[in-house]
């Protein structure tokens, strides 16, 4: 091939491929862009000319409805992935049950089995020999968690598997794992981009191959926004599977399990300048959501603050994800909706404990978390911040004890 | 660079974050692509630009030239898409959803499917190749400034080209005489 034609034709390639940003990604940028607004930009020259500002109502949107930024947090949660080789000893293993009792590192999830809480919606779609199942799902009102099995033929490995083809290059999928997840709720997207909910949507592996739990949480830290959706909804998906053209479409009814203890706090710590708030604890028999606030003139300090949940026992709450962000007018506040599973036993009191992880690279917010010996991020926790507070203890352990028959269902 | 650029980078210096979301609204794509062919999954392209951003608008009014605003800002990228592919062979993190593909196929009915191919056999290629090629050939940086932003002599820079170019050619025409065989 003629070099000539080959630079030119790699020219066209690099115009051809321009200007295509993927929604998620374009989402993103626009929640980074609003969060600016909180940081403080350094003025190079003293004759700083005021800038107009010529807003479009859609920016305009975004800068109001939360200026978000969007905190690393996946790296701490622990993997909820099983070794292939107990997954595949459990896969012949008959499934009597709820499957939510797969989630193998879901407290809140587990006990959905014995309470019976969750919807059997047992939606279903099929093409080229592949079904896809939602048997079950679950809304308690703070998360949307659905399980997703697989049944049929063109399966080479987990419903969830990626083959990374090695650093930088796309990774690929196997025949018949997921490849794309689209959700609305009443019609309209679950991303915000689209003038939609603004959900977070994430995908967990379960013990078994062949089902996946999909979660959805709000992505807002503020108490009016965390449960704007309505009480009962439509949720429509569209799964993606790979080596299958036709998308697996499955309406789903949803309701929302309303039972929950409140807890309004506006307890606050100070240390150094640094100022945690806690404002709110909400508990549903699966999941405890904790809003909170941190303010410190110190951005990356602010950045690299994280948080744990103790029950009165000294156990840990294992953590389900979070959200943070700056919000408009509350400049240097960085508030935080943080979601943790549901305990075993209610306790009589609950701590929340600050803590920054040591970084690989101790001049970075961002990046790899220093390991110790045993592979765990090292934290120091910072003592000053803790905050205690009281339970209703028989309250909660009422809510936990709950099951569809207190509920009153006519479910089997 | 672009004039406009150039003003746009002046403004953003003199503290405009109104001119600095513009400009960064402006270079996203070509800054997505670049991060793609580095890191691979959007989810990490996503954490890759967050902190480029982040840092670039940080970092803004210690640029000294704003015509190398673009190699400057394609630094830091590179650092950050670096820092994602160790963070991501050291931490265990949760399964992830995977990536939406829907978006990627939008508008593609444009590209030809020779381009495909060459599109194909670029991000084939060894990072060490694909960098160079993606920024010489879809950033259109100059030899001077891709050896200053990947730190490489610009021989080296010259060297790599040139074994990309032998890879890629090699590659397409095979691709075009496998395909005359089939038909």
């Amino acid at each position: 091939m003629n070099q000539r034609d080959l630079d030119q034709e790699l020219r066209e390639l690099g115009k051809a491929n321009a200007g295509k940003v993927p929604d998620m990604i374009r989402h993103r940028q626009e929640e980074v862009y609003a969060a600016l607004e909180a940081l403080p930009m350094q003025k190079r020259s003293h004759h700083r000319k005021k800038s107009v500002r010529s807003v479009s109502p859609v920016y305009r949107f975004l800068l109001t409805a939360a200026a978000v930024m969007i905190v690393a947090i996946g790296s701490l949660i622990g993997s909820a992935a099983v070794s292939p080789a107990i997954a595949a000893s459990l896969q012949s293993v008959p499934l009597i049950g709820s499957l939510f009792k797969l989630a193998a590192a879901d407290l809140g999830l587990q006990t959905l089995e014995e309470s019976g809480l969750a919807d059997v919606v047992e939606a279903s779609a099929t093409h080229d020999g592949i079904t896809l199942r939602i048997p079950e799902l679950v809304y308690d009102g703070i998360r949307l968690s659905m399980i997703v099995t697989r049944d049929g033929e063109k399966r080479s490995g987990g419903i969830l598997d990626q083959i990374s083809t090695g650093n930088g290059t796309k990774p690929k999928y196997p025949n018949g794992a997921i490849h794309s997840f689209d959700a609305q709720i009443d019609g309209r997207s679950i991303y915000r981009q689209d003038i939609g909910w603004n959900m977070g949507l994430k995908a967990k592996r379960t013990s078994d191959p062949n089902t996946a739990i999909y979660e959805l949480t709000p992505r807002s830290a503020s108490q009016q926004f965390t449960s704007a959706l309505p009480d009962a909804f439509t949720l429509t998906v569209q799964i993606g599977l790979e080596g299958v053209d036709e998308p697996f479409v499955m309406e789903l009814p949803v309701r929302k399990q309303q039972a929950k203890v409140m807890s309004t706090i506006q307890k606050s710590r100070e240390w150094r300048g640094h100022k945690l708030t806690l404002s709110e604890i909400q508990f549903t028999p699966i999941t405890t959501q904790v809003l909170l606030s941190v303010v410190s003139d110190d951005q990356e300090w602010k950045r690299r603050l994280w948080f744990e949940l103790w029950d009165d026992r000294g156990n840990v709450l294992g953590l389900i994800g979070g959200y943070g962000a700056h919000e408009i007018g509350h400049a240097g506040e960085l508030r935080y909706n943080v979601l943790f599973e549901r305990m075993a036993k209610a306790p009589s009191s609950i701590k929340l404990k600050a803590f920054l992880p040591e970084m690989e690279d101790p001049s970075s917010s961002s990046g790899s978390f220093k390991l110790n010996e045993r592979g765990e991020a090292i934290k120091n926790y910072i003592n000053e911040l803790e905050i205690t507070v009281p339970v209703d203890q028989a309250e909660l352990q009422k809510l936990y004890e709950i099951s569809s028959k207190t509920r009153g269902d006519d479910k089997p | 660079m672009h004039q406009t650029m150039e003003e746009e980078v002046n403004r953003a210096q003199q503290g405009d974050r109104e001119a600095f979301i513009q400009l960064f609204r402006r270079l996203e794509p070509e800054l997505y692509r670049l991060a793609k062919s580095i890191v691979g999954r959007d989810e990490d392209c996503a954490d890759a630009l967050q902190e480029t951003t982040l840092k670039a608008y940080k970092g803004i009014t210690g640029l000294r030239k704003t015509a190398f605003f673009k190699t400057w800002l394609i630094r830091i990228l590179i650092n950050e898409c670096n820092q994602v592919l160790r963070m991501r062979k050291r931490t265990i993190v949760m399964a992830e959803l995977p990536e939406q593909t829907k978006s990627d196929s939008k508008g593609e009915d444009v590209v030809n499917s020779r381009q495909l191919d060459l599109r194909e056999a670029v991000e084939n290629l060894d990072e060490s190749l694909r960098l160079v090629v993606h920024l010489f050939y879809y950033q259109d940086l100059p030899i001077k400034q891709i050896a200053s932003v990947l730190e490489l002599s610009e021989g080296a820079v010259k060297a790599r080209l040139h074994r990309a170019r032998g890879v890629l050619a090699k590659q397409m025409d095979w691709k075009g005489e496998s395909a005359i065989e089939s038909t």
